[in-house]
């Protein structure tokens, strides 16, 4: 797996400064992270893959977070968090070493901050709006309020210095912070938003090219550098890749959330018994993202409630990334879309049983986790029966020993 | 942000003030983040140039086999340095596809130096035609150089910076880089008039007398899909 080129990298890199046998291309804060963790755990599986272990079960955490912030129903929170928590794609990568779940992660704090930043904003202060708070503008807030957008920003230059990924999410934050209540047309307050999350999260980004100044470079090469990953990540068409990596069948982001994909490989243990490591995208779930996405975009236009927007214009910032690259785009980068997209599937289970009563919700969640806690077995490499799941094992992507 | 307004006019005076005190507050936010940001330029600028170590006076070396520019190169201590090749293409092919920890041989001395980080950055001066040194298989350019028509960024495996140009495009370099000429593809007195016309100082210039160059392989294993990583 990628772990072989990952952990010699990061002690590549904190040693020497250098990239190999990871790509150059991807930003460095990944190797420094993993060196960490080498550190604290020592050059073993555990060292390798705990740095995944942790930030994927703090993913969903904050998804739950993330969501409640959104919507403050539990509910939501809660079936986004469990959706997650249980998702065979989210599992899978959280026992290696892909940098999307840990990216993921570091990305969704920051998020969860910016929202929870932006709330205390929205909701207009009882002193001053005398019991009517429609329509008002911000109120003053606690001057400690604004070390979570100051600690958002931080996160989300640690989020862009492990992976170019999280760019669009970024530019879009940023941009809704300056248009709210006009805030570019006040100096002072477009002065703190454009040099808190803007440079900020540049400064993380440039810092975690420590070690690679280490080997001489000035800053205008740093430029420079920068400028040669864009155009080395042009140079990245499908036929640059090995061949036989087993995620090359299925390079087209438009399939994530509308068709099945099962990428992988197993083992035949015996006649009726197999292992395997999948790469799925668990349709009965993901199908509903699309959905979702529209029902909370038309809430959150009948609310006039950007906060209820995050979720879609978030989603929709880091696909459209997917969707328009020249790079294949392989099932794992959809991991970094799983909180967005979990979150307004589960606002939309929470607004059916609003309508048409608890038990819907109960009866969605039971069958939703029960699906995905189903294919757990399948996709971590537990020994499995192959009669169960052979409809599944029988696909032409799934290469078997 | 604060007291806009029909509501100005409602807010008591504490908590203008209040208001206030936010809008200094935004203010030390934002200097202190354009303050850290200089800090962290300063930081890396400096961590940079302090890796930087050039060799004291002008040393010109002879040698007869191209492996000895990297003794040459480690004897004087030198580090984090511009390379000036002229000669072939060099050989690149990535610290991973050695067959254990990479070895200097004749082949690779450029690339060993790279790994030592005595080189970060490799301006090359082909023996080629420039459009047949463009053809060749082993060259993936990347992007065009800002200053010159004859300037090619080409990708590595290590992502050093490598361009590409012609004696004529070369352009000048502040710093003193270290020079290579392989004199029977270059002639050495025309390198040293050119490097003079450029105004290029360098701290050490090799001479390689070999016969054939550093390297006379035709490939070299760049972006094929066998070098790449999984993912």
């Amino acid at each position: 797996m990628d772990e072989q080129g990952h952990v010699p990298a990061a002690m590549h890199y904190w040693n020497d400064g250098q990239f190999e046998p990871d790509r150059w291309e991807h930003p460095p804060l990944r190797h420094i992270l993993l060196y960490g963790f080498l550190r604290l755990f020592g050059d073993n599986p555990y060292g390798w893959r705990m740095r995944n272990v942790l930030f994927g079960a703090l993913a969903a955490v904050l998804t739950c977070l993330f969501a409640w912030e959104i919507s403050r129903s539990r509910k939501t929170a809660l079936t986004a968090g469990l959706l997650l928590a249980a998702d065979p794609l989210h599992i899978v990568l959280s026992r290696f070493t892909f940098c999307e779940v840990y990216g993921g992660a570091v990305f969704l704090a920051a998020v969860v901050l910016y929202v929870k930043y932006w709330n205390t904003f929205s909701r207009p202060d009882p002193v001053q709006a005398g019991g009517d708070t429609d329509g008002l503008p911000d109120h003053p807030v606690g001057d400690r309020h604004h070390a979570l957008f100051v600690l958002s920003a931080l996160l989300m230059g640690c989020a862009l210095a492990i992976k170019w990924n999280f760019v669009p999410g970024w530019i879009l934050l940023l941009l809704l912070a300056l248009f709210r209540n006009n805030t570019y047309r006040n100096f002072r307050a477009a002065l703190f938003v454009s040099s808190v999350y803007f440079l900020i999260p540049l400064g993380v980004y440039i810092l975690s090219f420590y070690q690679w100044f280490g080997r001489g470079y000035t800053f205008g090469e740093f430029i420079e550098f920068v400028t040669n990953i864009y155009y080395s990540f042009q140079l990245y068409t499908a036929q640059y890749y090995d061949q036989g990596l087993i995620l090359l069948s299925r390079i087209s982001a438009a399939e994530w959330f509308v068709s099945p994909i099962v990428l992988g490989q197993g083992t035949y243990l015996s006649a009726d018994r197999g292992e395997f490591i999948l790469f799925v995208n668990n349709p009965p779930i993901w199908i509903l993202t699309i959905p979702s996405m529209i029902v909370l975009a038309v809430v959150a236009v009948k609310r006039r409630s950007m906060t209820l927007a995050l979720p879609m214009l978030l989603f929709c910032a880091s696909y459209a990334l997917f969707l328009f690259i020249r790079r294949p785009a392989f099932l794992y980068s959809a991991a970094p879309l799983l909180p967005f997209a979990f979150t307004a599937i589960a606002f939309m289970i929470a607004k059916l049983s609003d309508r048409y009563g608890p038990r819907l919700y109960y009866a969605a969640l039971a069958v939703k986790l029960s699906w995905s806690l189903f294919l757990y077995p399948l996709v971590t490499a537990k020994k499995v029966p192959i009669a169960l799941y052979s409809y599944i094992i029988n696909n032409p992507d799934v290469s078997i020993h | 942000m604060v007291g806009r307004g029909k509501l100005s006019d409602q807010i008591p005076r504490s908590l203008l003030r209040r208001g206030s005190f936010m809008v200094k507050d935004k203010t030390a936010y934002s200097l202190t983040a354009i303050i850290l940001f200089i800090i962290i330029i300063v930081m890396v600028i400096y961590h940079g140039s302090r890796n930087r170590l050039v060799a004291s006076g002008t040393m010109k070396f002879t040698i007869e086999n191209p492996e000895e520019a990297y003794d040459i190169w480690k004897d004087k201590n030198v580090k984090g340095r511009i390379l000036l090749l002229f000669d072939n293409y060099p050989h690149m092919r990535g610290y991973y596809t050695y067959d254990g920890i990479p070895r200097l041989d004749r082949s690779n001395f450029v690339e060993f130096g790279v790994f030592q980080n005595i080189i970060r950055k490799i301006f090359v001066i082909p023996d080629r035609e420039w459009e047949e040194f463009q053809q060749q298989e082993a060259i993936h350019p990347l992007r065009k150089a800002a200053w010159g028509e004859r300037g090619l960024y080409l990708f590595s495996m290590s992502g050093i910076p490598i361009i590409a140009t012609t004696p004529a495009s070369l352009p000048h370099i502040a710093e003193e880089p270290l020079v290579y000429v392989n004199d029977q593809k270059f002639d050495y007195e025309t390198t040293m008039d050119l490097l003079s016309r450029k105004k290029i100082v360098s701290d050490i210039i090799i001479r390689c007398r070999v016969k054939g160059g550093m390297w006379k392989g035709t490939s070299s294993c760049l972006l094929r899909s066998s070098c790449l990583p999984s993912a």
